[in-house]
């Protein structure tokens, strides 16, 4: 009998030991669960609810509110925790900001997603598909008509605003995408910057007069879906209509009016001859790795790499250009890339809202100019970067749009980029063609 | 008398019973719960991401089986499931046979450094491999002008996936050797003495002696390397990130770019599914047939 009460014991200690790792440690886990994804809470009283599980707690000696911010932009993580979260508190001494930046960060986001379990604050893409689904089911609060808004530049809040008409979340940074020109190689060999296509490739058949076999890189794995999307935009950035049109039937890229892909194909071609013969198995570490040690004068890349150049070199002497049209001019694309939204269901959305203005205040998101580096569309801020100040100023002007994974169904692009890199590996472009026509009616029609 | 043997026997098995409980309880919670749900869930259109979806039955199945992204993920996974086997298996009964025999005084040391794959994490591993790729190997190549390896291997798609393959192989042999050479010293070494006085030679003696006591690690090893070659993910996504042009895009990794990049989350479970029921049915003949040949 008394072996039988051992046994039972230890089997009820190794059951409560083996769940006591399911839920959260100390305090929180007496307390009392909210609905999932339930957010902040504010404990003033015994009997107050405490919040768990969606990331937010309130402690129990004092009236401390305790609110998860969902960071993508990981290289600003320790700016928030260090400087901005600081200075927030300062008119908020009783708000905590827990900063929550995890690798792949947008796979674990879409995962909390799923599950509801959503944060505070999160910083979103407001034109992409993805979170566009996100507006559609509500979870995110509306924005619209805040006087904040006024703060950031007309196209920023026009690209960020869903088909609605509301804002969701509003923008911070708007980033680009163009070539990255190392100024101290350019001198020595006595070229000025490419403006035209022309030029560009005059330039690159300089540079190879001059004895650099290979004048351009670019990431010819992870990132070429980006270079491709952006490229296949300046060809021509209505393309995504296009797309739904032979999507639904309405003709092929083949025929002559719809000559989109073989131009990119082109241009990307001509591009390729310029860069290293084994660009398929080089990578955005090894791009930029030997960008910023001077092995290439150019390379292709976005506004967002700079923080990794600046890291890779600081004192590179460089400057982005846009990318030329094959057939003349520019036209620079553009994406949301730093926006800040909140949980509708947040317990807290009057702090939620006023960390948003916050941050959206010229004297505070300086900071973040200065150091993060993506090109902020938030009027009063004097962007600094100097390699990103002529692009920054384009950014800004007419000459742009956004980018096309902003209207392309979700998984478009990945699909296709596996057929852009076979055209640089074989440089069928009839097959590129062929399969572009495919995966328009796949997606469009499903 | 009886009665009470009776209800000793019942108070044991109540006590074994009550042991099992919480691995039971975490195995049900961790793992049957989320089959089954996502079984469920194979069977909708369910995007990932909406709170909407709705039962479309074998359609995600039938799209899976005629998607040619699938077909090319399932050709890659076999072929290169097919030549990690062998060369793991291989290579790690060679260097396990080496290890066991060997009366060299280093012998510690050398375990010690071909164990060392074994502890390095996937992804560091992967990012060694790139820069080794893309840097050392093609120097070496045109100083020895040996065109194959003159350029980048993952930049190419017909040798890519021996870029991946290298990799794979060069970590799983450690942990398979150390499995390996634990199977040869359980064989009794009074069996290879009588052997030896009946006049067996080396491989008789490998053959009815090592081989039968060996079978049953080996099975294991062979089902672990066939679920690991089935189910490569990490290295791939470190090393070529499927590409170039989907030459390297196994199963796992086609299953998260549905599931997580193209927010088609029902249809990548679906294809889960079909791998988890391949690999099963794998495991299944595989240990069938080794079942009757080992020694226990």
């Amino acid at each position: 009998m008394k072996k039988k009460w051992i046994s039972l014991m230890l089997a009820a200690a190794l059951t409560a030991t083996a769940l006591a790792g399911c839920g959260n440690s100390g305090k929180e886990s007496s307390a009392d669960t909210q609905g999932a994804g339930s957010q902040g809470g504010t404990e003033s009283s015994a009997d107050a609810g405490e919040s768990e599980g969606a990331g937010t707690q309130a402690s129990s000696d004092s009236e401390k509110i305790v609110l998860e911010f969902f960071n993508q932009k990981v290289e600003a993580e320790s700016l928030y925790n260090d400087v901005i979260i600081p200075k927030f508190q300062e008119e908020y001494p009783n708000v905590e900001i827990e900063v929550v930046s995890p690798s792949d960060a947008e796979t674990v986001f879409f995962t909390r997603v799923s599950t509801n379990d959503m944060p505070d604050i999160m910083s979103i893409y407001p034109a992409e598909y993805s979170y566009r689904v996100i507006m559609q089911d509500g979870l995110l609060a509306d924005l619209s008509g805040k006087d904040f808004l006024s703060r950031a530049s007309k196209s920023a809040i026009e690209y960020s605003t869903y088909d609605d008409g509301k804002l969701y979340a509003m923008p911070y940074g708007l980033s680009s995408y163009g070539i990255y020109c190392n100024l101290d190689m350019f001198t020595e060999a006595g070229l000025e910057l490419p403006e035209t296509w022309d030029e560009l490739i005059a330039c690159l058949d300089a540079f190879v007069a001059k004895g650099m076999e290979k004048p351009l890189i670019f990431d010819g794995k992870g990132s070429l879906a980006q270079f491709a999307e952006r490229l296949i935009g300046i060809v021509d950035k209505d393309f995504a209509t296009v797309c739904e049109a032979v999507g639904k039937g309405e003709g092929s890229f083949a025929d002559a009016d719809k000559n989109q892909v073989r131009i990119f194909s082109e241009a990307l071609l001509e591009l390729a001859k310029y860069a290293p013969d084994d660009i398929l198995g080089i990578g955005r570490d090894q791009g930029t790795a030997d960008f910023c040690n001077g092995v290439y004068p150019m390379y292709i890349g976005g506004t967002f790499y700079m923080a990794d150049i600046l890291a890779g070199n600081a004192d590179l002497n460089c400057t982005m250009i846009p990318i030329p049209k094959p057939d003349g001019g520019y036209s620079l694309p553009i994406n949301v890339d730093i926006a800040l939204g909140y949980y509708v269901e947040t317990e807290h959305p009057e702090i939620c809202e006023a960390f948003i203005e916050f941050m959206s205040r010229p004297e505070i998101y300086q900071i973040m100019a200065d150091n993060e580096g993506t090109p902020t569309c938030i009027e009063g801020v004097d962007y600094k970067i100097t390699a990103l100040q002529d692009i920054s100023k384009k950014i800004t002007g007419d000459d742009t749009f956004l980018t096309l994974v902003n209207f392309w169904p979700s998984g478009w692009r990945t699909e296709w980029t596996i057929y852009v890199q076979n055209l640089i590996s074989d440089g069928d472009i009839d097959a590129l063609i062929t399969e572009t026509d495919r995966i328009c009616k796949d997606y469009y029609n499903q | 008398m009886e009665k009470k043997k009776k209800k000793k026997i019942t108070e044991k098995s109540l006590s074994m019973f009550l042991f099992t409980v919480p691995a039971t309880v975490l195995y049900c919670v961790f793992f049957i719960y989320p089959i089954i749900i996502g079984i469920m869930y194979s069977f909708t259109d369910w995007n990932g991401l909406s709170k909407d979806y709705k039962f479309i039955g074998l359609s995600n199945y039938i799209t899976a089986f005629t998607n040619s992204r699938f077909q090319n993920a399932v050709k890659f996974n076999i072929r290169f499931t097919l030549m990690a086997v062998i060369l793991i298996v291989g290579l790690s009964l060679i260097l396990a046979l080496i290890f066991n025999n060997s009366k060299l005084r280093c012998m510690s040391l050398f375990r010690g450094i071909y164990f060392f794959p074994a502890v390095l994490g996937m992804l560091v591993v992967g990012l060694i491999f790139n820069e080794i790729f893309y840097r050392v190997v093609p120097v070496i190549g045109k100083g020895l002008n040996i065109p194959a390896i003159s350029s980048n291997i993952l930049a190419s798609k017909s040798t890519a996936i021996y870029g991946v393959l290298i990799v794979h192989v060069w970590l799983a042999v450690a942990m398979a050797t150390v499995m390996l050479l634990a199977g040869l010293q359980s064989a009794p070494e009074d069996l290879y003495e009588a052997a030896v006085l009946d006049g067996a030679n080396r491989w008789q003696k490998f053959r009815y002696i090592t081989m039968p006591f060996l079978l049953p690690v080996l099975s294991v090893v062979l089902i672990l390397q066939i679920k690991s070659g089935l189910t490569v993910y990490d290295i791939i996504v470190a090393l070529t990130n499927g590409g170039p042009g989907g030459a390297t895009e196994s199963l796992a990794v086609l299953i998260y770019n549905h599931g997580f990049k193209e927010v088609k989350f029902s249809y990548a479970i679906a294809e889960a599914m079909i791998l988890t029921i391949v690999i099963c049915a794998i495991s299944f003949i595989q240990t069938s047939i080794s079942n009757k040949k080992k020694v226990y």
